[in-house]
């Protein structure tokens, strides 16, 4: 049975298989003897729940992870009023077949963290670009 | 991962198979065992975002340091790569001024190429944005004499371009770091798009192993006051960094985006929020010259 971490990084370098898991994606993780609650972290579309089973988190702890996104109901795009509220505590797994799809929200799990590569520097730029705005430059 | 191979096997047509490692992959004579340096990006989805050439160079490097995001992208590295792999993560410390782990990063990356080695540095997203140590490393290569290049990888920026179906022409866009955009006096043009990097990270010099301080986030609102409306919708934006997931897209009017958490991996999107006003004098001009 295939590891979800190996399944993943396999896809990353090999297109073949990648352009059979867009096709078919759960064909591609049944080849592949992924476990069910992988196919399912998977499949949920969660990334704090993918990331949780990355990490081997138990899968029914990984599907109770509460998100503390500020992202609401809604697919994809979200407008959101201001002093919306910010917790969701996603639905137990169904193995029977995808959980119920609840957009994006769970981008921000403990698990996705972009450590960042540039920090801002009280330093000038050289360069000929170095002067102010030019008259009829910016505004 | 299924096709587990050695790292021989896994290196690309004509890349020196038996063994000869560095011959014919930098232009870099065999028999002189001189240090390079090759930094490379791994897109911010390692799945679907990681170019041949990245692939290529990271197995046949002597040394592949990374700092990559995800453990999937660290998990493909290490199988790129499994005697070269070495992680620049642990120069994060909690509370360390950030410059000081950047710095750290380069004289290691420095180190490895001083030491006659064929390094690979490999960073998440594109190498040459919003990437100090990459830059830093490749002109203090050079600096010294040693052969050091660039490859593009897919940063946020192609990733935002893509998601939310906005293109740098149609307006025009600026680009700036958030922080540098708050403390700097620079005038910005609302009838273009405005992009606002590590917004998460506003004023915050320092690391943070789960949230960054944003307690200055109502002044940067204040100063985009100063441009937009305060009901002008914006865009916090993350891109997706799994496969099957989506990118996070919220769209909030400008007042509300100090009321909200935001994180270190969110860009702001600011559509524009005038016309733009023609030129008739310069209108004029192209006409006279052009016919």
């Amino acid at each position: 049975m295939a590891e979800l971490k190996d399944f993943l990084a396999e896809l990353a370098i090999n297109p073949k298989k990648l352009g059979e898991f867009i096709h078919d994606p759960e064909a591609a993780m049944t080849k592949a003897e992924l476990s069910q609650e992988d196919k399912a972290a998977l499949l949920s579309g969660f990334p704090s729940i993918i990331y949780a089973r990355l990490a081997g988190v138990p899968t029914q702890q990984a599907f109770q992870i509460t998100s503390s996104s500020p992202i609401g109901m809604q697919p994809n795009v979200t407008q959101i009023p201001p002093y919306y509220p910010i917790y969701i505590v996603l639905a137990p797994p169904s193995y029977m077949g995808q959980p119920p799809y609840m957009g994006p929200q769970a981008q921000q799990g403990p698990f996705p963290y972009l450590t960042p590569h540039f920090v801002w520097q009280p330093t000038q730029p050289s360069g000929p670009q170095t002067g102010p705005p030019q008259a009829g430059g910016w505004r | 991962m299924s096709a587990q191979k050695s790292s021989s096997e896994n290196r690309p047509i004509g890349s020196g198979k038996e063994g000869s490692k560095s011959e014919g992959a930098d232009r870099i004579p065999h028999e002189t065992k001189r240090g390079s340096l090759v930094v490379i990006g791994t897109g911010i989805r390692i799945v679907g975002q990681l170019t041949l050439e990245a692939i290529a160079w990271m197995q046949i490097a002597d040394s592949l340091l990374y700092v990559v995001a995800d453990p999937v992208a660290e998990a493909v590295i290490k199988h790129l790569n499994p005697t070269g792999a070495d992680s620049l993560a642990r120069y994060y410390e909690e509370g360390k001024l950030r410059i000081h782990t950047y710095n750290a990063m380069v004289e290691h990356i420095l180190r490895c190429v001083r030491a006659g080695n064929k390094t690979v540095a490999a960073f998440y997203g594109h190498p040459g944005v919003f990437a100090y140590p990459s830059h830093e490393s490749i002109r203090r290569a050079k600096s010294e004499g040693f052969p050091a290049r660039m490859l593009p990888g897919i940063s946020s920026e192609d990733c935002l371009f893509a998601d939310l179906g906005v293109d740098p022409a149609t307006w025009g866009c600026q680009s700036y770091e958030a922080t540098d955009f708050l403390l700097s006096s620079s005038l910005i043009d609302p009838s273009s798009q405005l992009i606002l990097w590590q917004v998460g990270l506003l004023a915050e010099l320092t690391h943070k192993s789960q949230q960054f301080d944003t307690r200055a986030m109502p002044l940067l609102v204040q100063k985009l006051t100063q441009f937009y409306p305060l009901s002008h919708p914006v865009t916090l934006y993350q891109a997706a960094m799994l496969p099957g997931t989506d990118p996070l897209i919220v769209q909030i009017p400008l007042y509300s985006l100090a009321e909200i958490p935001i994180t270190a991996g969110m860009t702001l999107y600011i559509p524009p929020a005038w016309a733009r006003v023609p030129d008739p004098a310069m209108l004029q001009l192209v006409s006279l010259i052009m016919g």
